[in-house]
């Protein structure tokens, strides 16, 4: 019975940044700056190992804006690599890639085919009895339908689809190539390779429609597992479709409920807990956290007003996991006060008082009282692009309630 | 709520304790328990039974938790009684007056929306937050709504707080760039990562530009390689041809000589050597045989003179013997008469001592061994008597002193006599310095008004422009702060403003001076290459990389057109001219375009200044108007002084704050004035009352009569110690006498019992019972002797008796050998015959050994002989077999034909030798292709051909390691930049700047939202004060200090922000917080903290007001009384709990009403 694998993998955005960490003399800039090589690495030597008959990539190599050179020369080294051990390797440009000026100059190894942006380009191998179809992007945006180009599926030969699209739409990504899954379905092909889309996602199973994720997550938007998808064919039908990791650095959003906690000391062991399952998940990967502090809490007015205090200890208590093993994002405050804060406006003395006057303040002026100060920081920041829950791009109703909050907890003696 | 009672049952020490307090309004709940009796324990029981006991209390260390209760009485705002528990527990540890679980729903309505913090902030206070409170009340100058704030919330400097969080934003990130701060390090370090990540990145062309040069230089070096390689071949070549010539004939010659030699013949090499060592081996045979046969005569002819004594040798052994006893013998004879003279001596001394110790025989004093247990018993009771009757001398002696002591102390109390009794006196004189010294009172109180005159007048004096004197200073009413400072604000708003336009209008004009300059330098450029100029020498540049590639990548001929191109420098060197060319027409293209850019830049910056400058002159006008019609406004303003000029805004401060300091000093001189007057009143007073307890005539005045009064109570007080004093030492002396007596008693009583033992002891030692000790003790001496003589007699006994017998025996053996042996030695002494036998017995053994020698000589030389014989006639048969080999008998003939044979060997040898030196130089060829390679080349030209080629080899070489070096440097780069991850590094910095730049700017943010808050929230509050609570505080303020202050009022600074001022008694001064003392301003933060609580009290159910030691810092006794009138007052509104551990507060309370204050003591 002729079975063989291939793998499919898509936005590897060699040398794009870990976004968010910010700099730390223990950390091994090495293992950060070279995450997404090493990722890329290792799907090569996986490729290699697992002795797959190809490689489909589904867009998005590099980042657009990034221009250097080294990233071209390291891209065409591994690709040689892998085309030397018999593996031929079949890209489709995404968005990024189309505006890449590295895209522009290089020149791929034989063995390597980059599908066409004009039209829907065909690599078939026969001796699999392969028929690969796909169409680059021929500029940085794409709202056309490129699947009108694609032909109906070849009788006789496993029909793969590669494809960058955002299909009907993906949170947090741009509507790219907009497509639907019936037309995709329509088109009569075995296997749907699908690329733009970071989230792991298999749309559907028959036929297979499967976003594999990226490479090498790259912020915390982009947690969990991330590597490539290993597809088995056997007698003309794909069998299975399994994600392999190949990620080198684990993004994760700890979460860490706190409620009859006393102090600082308690808080933070159950975020050093927290880290341990997180590290434990990541099967001896260094980890990337956002730790979020949740629940109704005594200890919330000093969790919001000692947030440097806090912030030290989260990064001390990762610290305790081996000198790079995990790597602190942020610590976001996201608890409540088990004071009640709302209800201080209707008590009869003068904190009472003042907490309805700062109510009428923040009704009155809102983000008026802050006055010139957040403009002057803005004005700072050309070419700086903040998260969008920073409160300079909120605005500043939800950071003058959490200054509310700051203010009445240390008034009443939370802090 | 109110409580009737308190009870804590296991509760921190308390076992059970129970407080019946009172609920009524007006009266005041007095507990109080001594220090570290449980105050402190009584506020937390009150805290933990109305919101809950801590999970890990400190009140458990006595009891633990089980049976940990705390139970409350009372009645609610209704006058509704209820009962309250609280357990030690979890979950709801609230129980009703039955023990069973209380919904908290109940307590809830008795105590509203109260939590503990408020009750520790504003129903408890204690003297510590009381002083915290009035001293963030004088931190803010008094400002009124921080005062108001801090008093009702217990949370002290608002104002601080805001402070400390613009403080903290300040800190992360000011609104004005500090590069030292953590925000704009941040902005820096994106900045330059940025930067980075431009100067680091390797864009596509420059690799592609890199990869030609790369190739270009690799294949040079490979075509001179080559050149390299087939040049030195020929050289090899030539210079090998040159080695093998010479070598070449010389192998002719010898093959001929080879051929020349055939017909000798072939001998052995070392024949010659052979034949020579054979004849002087025969010779040599010959004359060693004739010597061996001369030495074995001469060795017969010694032997036979050799003669023995076998006899004595036989005895040798007994002769040895004898003479080894020889020196032992001649020792005894020297020593053995010293030795009889000792053993004489000896008997004679143990003779003498046995007849001093008065015994018989030896044997009685054997008897008593020198360290036997009689003579130790003996030597201890001697001892012990020197220590007993030393002790009794003594006892004797220390009770005879002190009888003496006895009556001389009582004839010292006789003399000193009974004193005086200065009680009243010393009353008065404490009376009038209960305050201090009296006099340095007055003294200091009249210096004081001096210093206050001075600071009067020195005040006045810093008065600006007046000169009408104290009073008319005080008369003037000055303007209201409030206009004065509007219309100083005006003047001084619209001067700054006139500055500020003319600075504007001056930093326009310098800029538009500048930029003109910049203008003018820009303009004096230099002439730019038009394009078709670059065009061209880019052509020209392309042609010499398209002959390049042409010729060298696709192998076309293109010599001409290189000739044209190149000539006469090189394709290489035209074509790197060419893109140099090139690249400089380049750069001053792009030059001159950046020039151009900053002319227009210029000209515009030059026409917006102009406009700018044109408004700002405008503005300027305004500016010198609005200035004029501040300076009308102020002249009203400042017009009250009557100043004949009109003072600046700032002189004008000066004057008022001026006045206020001198009506401040007039105040205090004139309180410094009563003060001197009431003290000089009571010194009067207080010298009246001692004059009637001393002579009138030594009290003229207060200080005299002090002093008077006080050398009276001296001298008494001197008189009633030192009779004190010796009644103790009477006392002393008699305690020491009865200790000498007991001490006598005892010695006596040791005495008797030693001397019972002691009899007992000289009955053991056979002495007189009437021996003293210090008889026995020279007893014990002499028997000691005795026992030494005795054992040194019987060892010189022993040594005489050994060394007769010595003798005797060595005379016998002497004589016996001698008779044996040496017959004619009979009659001599046994040393000298001993002697004489010694030497005849070494001279036979001499003998013995010489004759052994000689005859191993003899056999040795009869062996040579035969060995001779031999070795001649083997040398012999060697010589004929030698004859036969060479083929000759004669001599003569025989060198002839060894000679002919070792020519035809050298031949032979030489020809193989030039044979294998012309494989070695000939590079291992055949020497037929050796000749044939010769005869190619002719020789003529070989010098001059190898001299080229050597000199193109080192010109290719050079050319090659330039290559080399190109294609390295080139190789370095490109590794360079495959290896090299700056650029990504550096996009990795500047995302870590990012991310700090996120946190520090939203910590910063709400910092600042914090800030903004407080301060906003402060101003509302400001506004929001309203005259009636100022006027309840202060209400209060003059009920806790006794009238002494009427009250307080709010005044306005010079921001219009109200702050606290304290009237005085007057109604007409007032004092600034800071003005105050310590106490007043304690009593004044009281004051408010009453009122808020009336406050609460009006609006929701109230929770009792713990005063706790909150007194201790009222140091003035009435201060105190009016202080519990205040809370008694605040009694009507919220139950009054006092917690205290003076216990003069119940004298206190006496002075209050009856019924004002229930008392309640709690028990260490």
């Amino acid at each position: 019975m002729n079975e063989f694998r291939f793998l499919h993998a898509a936005d590897l955005h060699l040398d794009s940044p870990m976004r968010g960490l910010e700099a730390d003399p223990d950390a091994p800039a090495q293992l950060l700056r070279g995450a997404s090589r090493a990722a890329f690495r290792n799907l090569v030597d996986a490729a290699i190992e697992e002795q797959v008959a190809f490689m489909v990539i589904a867009g998005d190599l590099y980042d657009g804006d990034w221009q250097d050179w080294g990233t071209g020369h390291f891209f065409t080294e591994q690709a040689a690599k892998l085309v030397d051990a018999g593996i031929p390797l079949v890209i489709a440009a995404g968005n990024h890639d189309a505006a890449s000026v590295i895209t522009r100059h290089l020149r791929l190894p034989d063995g390597v085919t980059l599908l066409p942006h004009d039209r829907c380009g065909r690599v078939v191998f026969e001796d699999r009895g392969v028929a690969i179809h796909g169409q680059s992007f021929a500029n940085r945006s794409v709202s056309d339908n490129l699947t009108r180009n694609y032909p109906n599926a070849v009788p006789g030969l496993l029909n793969i689809g590669l494809l960058h699209t955002a299909l009907t739409g993906r949170p947090g990504h741009d509507p790219y190539a907009p497509t639907t899954v019936e037309t995709l379905a329509a088109k009569g092909y075995h296997y749907w390779a699908l690329g733009h889309v970071h989230a792991r996602e298999i749309v559907q199973q028959d036929p297979w429609i499967v976003f594999p994720g990226n490479l090498q997550g790259r912020q915390i938007r982009e947690c969990g597992p991330k590597g490539a998808s290993l597809v088995t064919v056997r007698g003309g039908h794909v069998i299975a479709v399994d994600h392999r990791p190949f990620d080198i650095l684990r993004w994760c959003a700890v979460e860490v409920p706190l409620a009859s906690e006393r102090d600082l000391d308690g808080a933070m062991a159950r975020v050093g807990q927290a880290l341990s399952s997180s590290l434990e998940a990541a099967e001896g990967r260094p980890v990337a956290a956002r730790v979020t502090l949740t629940g109704v809490t005594p200890l919330h007015g000093e969790l919001i007003g000692e947030a440097d205090r806090v912030r030290q200890g989260v990064i001390a208590e990762g610290r305790q996991h081996g000198a790079d093993a995990v790597w602190i994002e942020s610590v976001v405050v996201a608890t409540a006060s088990a004071a009640d804060l709302e209800g201080l406006r209707d008590r009869p003395d003068v904190i009472g008082r003042f907490s309805k006057v700062l109510d009428e303040l923040i009704g009155e002026m809102g983000p008026d009282l802050l006055g010139e100060y957040p403009e002057r920081l803005r004005h700072r920041l050309p070419g700086i692009e903040l998260p969008l829950k920073h409160p300079l791009r909120q605005g500043g109703p939800e950071l003058l309630k959490r200054a509310r909050e700051l203010v009445l907890a240390r008034l009443t003696g939370e802090v | 709520m109110r409580l009737t009672s308190f009870s804590l049952e296991n509760y921190a020490h308390f076992a059970a304790v129970r407080l019946s307090l009172d609920p009524h309004p007006g009266r005041i709940n007095l507990v109080v328990a001594p220090n570290g009796g449980g105050k402190t324990v009584l506020r937390q029981a009150f805290h933990d039974l109305l919101f809950g006991i801590r999970g890990q209390t400190k009140m458990a260390f006595q009891f633990g938790y089980p049976g940990m209760r705390l139970i409350a009485e009372g009645i609610d705002g209704n006058g509704v009684p209820f009962a309250i528990g609280r357990r030690k527990g979890i979950g709801n540890t609230l129980f009703d007056g039955e023990g069973n679980s209380l919904d908290p729903a109940i307590l809830k309505q008795l105590i509203g929306e109260a939590d503990g913090v408020l009750f520790e902030r504003l129903f408890a206070l204690d003297s510590e937050l009381l002083r915290s409170g009035a001293n963030a009340m004088l931190a803010s100058g008094g400002d009124l709504a921080e005062a108001l704030f801090a008093a009702g919330s217990g949370v002290a400097g608002l104002r601080r707080l805001r402070d400390q969080y613009e403080g903290s934003r300040d800190q992360l990130a000011p609104g004005h760039r500090v590069g030292s701060r953590p925000f704009y390090r941040e902005l820096d370090a994106f900045h330059g990562a940025v930067a980075a990540v431009r100067a680091a990145t390797i864009q596509p062309r420059d690799w592609e530009e890199s990869s030609t040069k790369l190739t270009f230089a690799r294949d040079r070096r490979d075509s001179l390689a080559t050149r390299q390689a087939r040049d030195q071949a020929r050289i090899e070549q030539l210079e090998r041809i040159k080695r093998v010539q010479p070598w070449l004939e010389q192998w002719c010659a010898a093959q001929q000589e080879v051929e020349h030699t055939s017909g000798a013949p072939r001998l052995p090499s070392d024949t010659e050597r052979r034949w020579r060592d054979a004849r002087q081996a025969v010779e040599i045979a010959e004359r060693e045989h004739k010597a061996a046969t001369d030495r074995l005569q001469s060795i017969l002819e010694a032997l036979a003179a050799e003669r023995l004594d076998c006899g004595l040798l036989v005895e040798g052994e007994r002769i040895d013997d004898i003479e080894r006893a020889r020196d032992q013998i001649a020792s005894d004879h020297r020593d053995l008469p010293r030795r009889e003279t000792e053993q004489r001596q000896a008997s004679a001394r143990l003779a003498e001592l046995l007849s001093a110790l008065g015994a018989g025989s030896a044997d009685e004093i054997t008897a008593i061994p020198p360290n036997g247990p009689q003579v130790a018993t003996a030597r201890e009771l001697i001892t012990q008597h020197g220590a007993l009757a030393e002790r009794l001398r003594s006892a004797e002696a220390d009770a005879a002193k002190c009888e003496s002591e006895i009556a001389a102390a009582k004839d010292a109390l006789g003399q000193i006599g009974e004193s005086d009794d200065a009680a009243d006196l010393e009353a008065r004189v404490e009376e009038a310095h209960a305050d201090g010294d009296p006099v340095r009172r007055l003294i200091d109180l009249q210096a004081k008004l001096a210093l206050d005159q001075a600071r009067l007048v020195a005040a006045l004096a810093k008065v600006p422009l007046w000169d009408r004197g104290v009073e008319a200073l005080a008369a003037v009413v000055p303007p209201s702060r409030q206009g004065m400072n509007r219309a100083a604000t005006a003047v001084e708003k619209a001067r700054a403003t006139q500055v500020d336009v003319e600075r504007e209008v001056e930093r326009l004009s310098s800029e538009l001076s500048a930029a003109a300059e910049r203008l003018a330098r820009e303009r004096e450029g230099k002439p730019v290459p038009d394009v078709a100029a670059i065009e061209a020498v880019r052509a020209h540049r392309d042609l010499g990389w398209s002959l390049i590639r042409r010729s060298k990548f696709e192998g076309k001929a293109l010599e001409s057109e290189i000739a044209a191109y190149a000539m006469p420098l090189g394709l290489a060197t035209v074509f790197e001219r060419a893109i140099g060319a090139a690249d400089d027409l380049a750069d001053r293209r792009d030059e001159e375009s950046r020039r151009l850019a900053a002319i227009a830049e210029q000209e515009l910056i030059i026409a917006r200044l102009n406009k700018e400058i044109g408004t700002a002159g405008q503005g300027v006008v305004e500016a010198r108007d609005a200035c004029k019609d501040a300076a009308h406004r102020w002249a009203a303003v400042a017009g009250a002084f009557g100043f004949a000029e009109i003072p600046d805004p700032g002189d004008l401060r000066e004057v008022i704050a001026a006045r206020e300091a001198v009506l401040e000093a007039r105040m205090q001189r004139d309180v410094a004035q009563q003060a001197v007057e009431a003290e000089a009143e009571r010194q009067e007073a207080a010298r009246d009352r001692l004059a009637r307890l001393l002579p009138p005539e030594k009290c003229a005045s207060l200080a005299e009569a002090l002093s008077t009064a006080q050398q009276v109570i001296d001298r008494c007080a001197e008189a009633r110690q030192e009779r004190d004093r010796v009644r103790a030492e009477i006392e002393t002396f008699r305690r020491l006498h009865r200790q000498a007596f007991d001490e006598r008693n005892l010695a006596e009583q040791a005495f008797a019992t030693w001397q019972s033992e002691w009899r007992e002891c000289l009955s053991r030692l056979n002495r007189p019972p009437t021996e003293t000790p210090a008889g026995v003790g020279k007893s014990i001496e002499l028997i000691e002797e005795a026992h030494l003589e005795r054992r040194k007699l019987a060892d010189l006994d022993h040594r005489v008796a050994g060394m007769r017998q010595n003798i005797a025996e060595f005379e016998m053996r002497v004589a016996d050998l001698v008779a044996a042996v040496t017959p004619d030695l009979i009659g001599q002494s046994a040393e000298a015959a001993a002697g004489e036998l010694r030497k005849r017995l070494k001279d036979n053994r001499e003998t013995e050994v010489r004759r052994d020698i000689l005859l191993a000589q003899e056999m040795n030389a009869r062996a040579k002989l035969g060995e001779s014989v031999t070795e001649h006639e083997c040398g012999k048969a060697v010589l004929e077999a030698l004859q036969q080999e060479i083929g000759a008998s004669a001599a003569e003939e025989i060198a002839s034909r060894i000679t002919l044979a070792r020519r035809r060997s050298d031949a032979e040898a030489k020809l193989i030798e030039i044979e294998a030196r012309l494989v070695e130089i000939g590079d291992g060829w055949p020497i037929e292709a050796l000749e044939r390679e010769i005869e190619g080349v002719p020789a003529e030209n070989l010098d001059t051909e190898l001299e080229q080629l050597r000199l193109d080899a080192e010109r290719l070489s050079k050319d090659r390691e330039d290559a080399a070096r190109d294609e390295e440097r080139l190789l370095a780069e490109r590794q360079r930049i495959e290896a090299g991850d700056n650029a990504i590094d550096a996009e990795e910095r500047r995302q870590a700047a990012i991310a700090s730049i996120a946190r520090i700017s939203a910590e910063a943010l709400l910092d600042h939202a914090a800030g903004c808050l407080l301060r906003q929230g402060i101003e509302r509050l400001r506004e929001a004060g309203d005259s009636d609570l100022v006027r309840r505080v202060g209400a209060a303020f003059a009920r806790i200090t006794g009238g002494a202050y009427a009250g307080i009022a709010a005044d306005e600074d010079e921001n219009g922000a109200p702050f606290l001022t304290a009237i005085e008694a007057d109604r007409t001064t007032t004092k600034r917080i800071e003005q105050l003392s310590d106490g007043t301003r304690d009593q004044l933060f009281l004051a408010l903290r009453l009122v808020m609580i009336e406050d609460y009290a009006e609006k929701a159910p109230a929770l009792p007001f713990i005063a706790d030691d909150l007194l201790q810092t009222f140091d003035d006794y009435g201060r105190t009384a009016n202080a519990l009138a205040a809370l008694s007052d605040l009694s009507s509104h919220v139950q009054v709990i006092v917690l205290s551990h003076h216990r003069q507060l119940i004298d206190v309370v006496r002075a209050l009403p009856v019924g004002t204050v229930n008392v309640c003591e709690l028990a260490a």
